[in-house]
């Protein structure tokens, strides 16, 4: 009875609808990964359009071509977009297409909602753009031009419809996110194939289940928060209305208390891929496995309990200062294990450097930068230089692009040739890295240096003393924009006809998804792989 | 980037070690072990003047013991983790050259320290890292904290920095005296239409005047949004929030003019706020005391009497082309979609009182007074005295082809207070 | 390898985990939501 029944069940899959709908209805976690990394992908562009537009204002001192309040709206779109329409969707397009496969599970736990997380992804992008091009045809004040924190909440309340369409579109985001997060908990902990214990799970799925456990947290206190926001401005409450009663401080602690783990909900999974990468690479074992889960967990832990590091000058009790300098500099120490594993997983290998090597090579030596930077600005005392100028910029464009955008290329190589079954070509490959590596630092070292000299952020127009530095900066951001360009040219020219992939790819590279071949079929480990 | 003794020293210090290493190598090294020429080529840039620059020369001259605290910290932590970077980038890159394919290496199979030494090796770092955060410059952190935070012990004086958008007013409370400071970049020089000067984007009308060598304790807050008080060379950042009172000190050590500007973005003038602080002896200081309260009398008095039409429409002209100008443009018609003009407005044209003289809401002259809430139509009733409201209203009631024909007294901004 | 009977068992079984963890996350998310609303401060006075 039950071989009839698959019989026809079978058949149904095995024509999934061409065309349109397939993409529209589809529930295959296949077909979701390339959606959510494709949209990612859409989406850094259409954010690194809005910077250059930041960038060629700033060329030169003077207001040239923008006015304050439309650079206010480029920037802070330009980080609503990277951080939550590129960076985060582009991560889950990579857990949703290789969680089951590197579990040996057919999909996940939760086809459907799978495809609804998706789908309000488009739409809530739609939805915070439409003030920005509505403005042109002089309806409305443009988009939120409040940064991407909205942390000034006096501000956040005076401001025109841009902020209301921008709640919605958190209030979306975190919905899709929060889908995304039970369907990979609930994939990982009930579908693995037997004999997968928790510790034998490759280190990208555990990175994975720690980033969904830290999204249920926070992202709901973030649409709380934005909630309120709402209310505030809307429907006659007072949380964070002075003139009422209400603390504008308060909405700084609920924002910062998900924005400070929101920064490691980026950066985990490049944590937990790296390894897998260096790896293979290396021609060796993952090295200090355990180590690093406990290390993974550890910074979890610790994420919850520093979010005030982000508000050192906002007047805080003074007990409160010094906790959150000292809680934040505990940090430093498992993100240290992670360095020396990766160290670790390197060391006494035997190399090559094909484009995916050279992208988590320069992960390390990027994102390992901006973790040192990371170090110095909770001294309280110290921060008072820091806060809000260009250092801070500086820093976290190491963090979250040295970090997650050179993770999500490194894995966007390894993984290509498994996803469209060809090869890329590699000096393209190798090209994009070197210039995406000098432009890089071409754009943010400059900064850091503005940053030390006083130049405040979010600034539209700046003193003569920054010329310098701000002229290199703008530049090296233009080159780097460009050089992206050849990573589109290079995956489409993959993707058209590169010379046919195995099932392994790389020599040297283990896990589940090495074993099918490439690209895998529809349908994959209906029946669970044997692990030992 | 200023060149401090202190950084010329360790730039010496750098490259003098840098020199003994490298007479060492090529004296006590064999030709194998002797290390290539390019490497010392690269060493050479990695530890000479743009490396070290990261490090020391950045930072404003720190005239205030917090900033002097705040930058040394700063700068001991820098080299810290540059000296931690530089360690580890080796330790990376020598792998990399090391341990390829290409050279023959064998690749090993260990996952993790197994030796006593390997133990030692990996657990050692880890030490060294909650040493240097807790101890080595957690220790002191605290210190700085506690000092930084200390805003009442002997405090000789009290300014009060109030933030708007997109202005600070200073007020000395002991003396009586109450100021605004604006930005005096013209719009001519930021769009380019003329060149820039020397202080661009941070030069102020009127600068706080501030004695040096004393403790001066500054307290904080905000009419409006979240702005936040920032001069680097003092050392000290805090924000101006709304309906809170923030403080913190300042002991200026070295006369000068020191400048800063807004450190929170506040809305579209965020950019447009500067700080400019006058550091003077004290003896001069109490002149300017002297000088301003002087002045504020004959303000006081002004509103007192009764103005004429001329007296009232020069300054509201010079009250109008310094402040109001910005959006709502020279001839008075504003810029279409952004600011509304005055030229032939309903508001401009219509009445301000009623017939009770309670100022009527929405009028020209609540406008002027209490702004318009969500727009960047700032109140200017605390930062405008009642002079210049009064002229600045009867001077745009008067001009771009608006002919109301009336004035505003003074007497009547006061009775409306 | 497992018959018939013990393949639809297992089955269920993982299915029924599934319906409970989906339900427990839920509830744990609308909780934090709701829990926001209260104001933290009165919780934290070192915070205030």
């Amino acid at each position: 009875m039950t071989e009839a029944i698959a019989a026809i069940a079978h058949d149904q899959h095995e024509h999934p609808p061409a065309g349109i709908m397939r993409w529209l209805t589809t529930t295959n976690h296949k077909d979701l990964g390339i959606l959510y990394m494709s949209f990612g992908g859409i989406m850094f562009f259409i954010g690194g359009a809005f910077i250059m537009a930041v960038r060629a204002e700033l060329l030169f001192p003077g207001l040239q071509w923008l006015s304050p309040g439309m650079y206010n709206q480029l920037f802070t779109l330009h980080a609503l977009i990277m951080v939550f329409g590129a960076i985060m969707p582009f991560a889950t397009g990579l857990n949703n297409y290789l969680i089951p496969l590197m579990i040996g599970a057919p999909d996940m736990a939760l086809p459907r909602v799978n495809n609804w997380g998706f789908w309000i992804l488009p739409f809530a992008a739609i939805l915070l753009l439409i003030p920005f091009f509505l403005q042109f045809s002089g309806i409305g004040s443009g988009a939120s031009g409040l940064g991407w924190v909205m942390h000034n909440t006096s501000l956040d309340l005076q401001s025109g419809i841009g902020i209301d369409f921008a709640i919605f579109t958190i209030h979306l985001l975190g919905i899709s996110s929060l889908t995304g997060a039970i369907n990979v908990v609930v994939t990982v902990l009930n579908m693995r194939a037997p004999g997968m214990t928790l510790m034998k799970m490759p280190l990208f799925v555990w990175a994975w289940l720690i980033t969904a456990f830290m999204l249920i947290l926070v992202i709901p206190v973030f649409s709380a928060a934005a909630t309120m926001l709402l209310t505030d401005r809307h429907f006659g409450t007072h949380f964070f209305d002075a003139a009422n009663g209400g603390d504008p401080i308060l909405l700084q602690h609920l924002i910062w208390f998900f924005g400070h783990p929101e920064v490691y909900i980026v950066l985990l999974p490049a944590w937990g891929l790296i390894p897998h990468i260096l790896a293979t690479f290396s021609r060796k074992p993952v090295f200090g496995y355990r180590a690093q889960v406990y290390a993974l967990w550890t910074i979890c832990f610790l994420s919850f309990i520093v979010w005030s590091h982000h508000m050192l000058t906002s007047g805080l009790p003074l007990a409160a200062e010094v906790y959150f300098m000292y809680s934040t500099m505990a940090i430093s120490v498992p993100t240290a294990v992670l360095v020396f594993c990766w160290l670790g997983a390197i060391w006494r290998g035997a190399m090559t450097f094909e484009t995916p090597m050279l992208f988590a090579l320069g992960f390390v030596a990027h994102f390992g930068m901006g973790a040192l930077t990371g170090m110095i600005l909770p001294d309280v005392a110290a921060n008072a230089q820091y806060h809000n100028s260009y250092v801070i910029v500086s820093h976290f464009h190491y963090t979250f692009f040295g970090g997650g955008i050179f993770g999500m290329m490194a894995a966007l190589y390894y993984w290509l040739p498994k996803f469209t079954g060809r090869m890329f070509d590699e000096k393209l490959g190798r090209l994009h890295f070197w210039l995406t590596v000098i432009f890089f630092n071409m754009t943010f070292i400059p900064q850091w240096f503005a940053g030390l000299d006083g130049m405040p952020r979010h600034i539209a127009d700046f003193a003569l003393r920054f010329s310098a530095m701000n002229l290199i900066s703008s530049v090296g951001a233009f080159l780097l924009g460009l050089s992206q360009l050849l990573l589109v040219y290079t995956v489409v020219k993959c993707v058209r006809g590169g010379t046919k992939a195995t099932g392994q790819v790389w020599e040297g590279a283990q896990g589940l998804e090495f074993t099918l071949p490439s690209p895998p079929p529809y349908h994959t480990f209906e029946t669970p792989p044997a692990v030992k | 980037m200023k060149l401090t003794d202190a950084a010329i020293h360790d730039e010496s210090a750098i490259q003098g070690w840098f020199i003994c290493l490298f007479c060492c190598n090529k004296r006590h090294g064999t030709a194998k072990k002797q290390l290539p020429l390019w490497f010392w080529v690269i060493f050479f840039l990695f530890v000479s003047e743009p490396a070290c620059a990261s490090s020391i020369w950045d930072f404003q001259e720190p005239v205030t013991p917090v900033a002097r605290d705040s930058i040394t910290a700063s700068v001991d932590f820098l080299r810290i983790i540059m000296g931690i970077y530089v360690v580890v980038f080796a330790v990376f890159a020598y792998s990399i050259f090391k341990h390829r394919k290409s050279s023959g290496a064998q690749p090993g199979t260990f996952t993790g320290p197994r030796t006593k030494w390997q133990w030692a090796l990996a657990i050692s770092p880890f030490l060294l890292l909650i040493y240097i955060d807790y101890i080595w410059m957690g220790i002191p952190a605290f210190h700085a904290i506690v000092r930084m935070e200390d805003t009442r012990t002997a405090s000789e004086m009290v300014v009060k920095v109030t933030a708007s958008q997109w202005k600070w007013q200073y007020e000395y409370p002991e003396e009586n005296i109450k100021f605004v400071s604006t930005i005096a970049t013209t719009q001519d020089q930021i769009h380019g239409r003329e060149a820039k000067g020397e202080h661009y984007l941070q030069e102020v009308d009127n600068p706080l005047i501030l004695p040096t060598n004393m403790k001066v304790r500054i307290l904080l807050t905000s009419t409006d949004v979240i702005h936040s008080w920032w001069v680097p060379s003092f050392g000290v950042k805090r924000d101006a929030v709304p309906g809170y009172l923030r403080e913190m000190w300042v002991n200026i050590e070295k006369p000068g003019t020191y400048r800063g500007q807004c450190a929170q973005l506040c809305g579209d003038g965020h950019a447009f706020m500067p700080i400019v602080v006058e550091a003077v002896a004290e003896p001069q200081f109490r002149e300017w005391v002297a000088k301003k309260k002087a002045e504020g009398s004959a303000a006081s008095a002004a509103a007192g009497k009764v103005w004429s039409r001329d007296e009232l429409m020069e300054k509201g002209d010079e009250i109008y082309n310094r402040i109001c100008v910005t959006c709502h443009q020279a001839d008075g018609k504003g810029v279409p979609g952004a600011f509304p003009a005055l030229a032939g407005s309903k508001l401009v044209n219509g009445p301000f009182l009623d017939k009770d003289g309670r100022m009527i809401k929405d009028g020209h002259l609540d406008r002027v007074m209490n702004g318009k809430p969500g727009t960047a139509m700032q109140a200017f009733k605390e930062t405008l005295s009642d002079a210049e409201i009064a002229a600045v209203v009867t001077y745009e009631r008067n001009s771009f082809g608006n002919r109301m024909g009336d004035m505003v007294q003074p007497s009547q901004v006061k009775a409306l207070r | 390898m497992m018959n018939e009977d013990e393949v639809i068992n297992e089955h269920g079984k993982r299915e029924r985990r599934t319906v409970r963890l989906v339900v427990a996350l839920m509830l744990f998310v609308a909780v934090i939501y709701a829990a926001t609303f209260i104001k933290l401060p009165l919780w934290l006075p070192a915070l205030k």
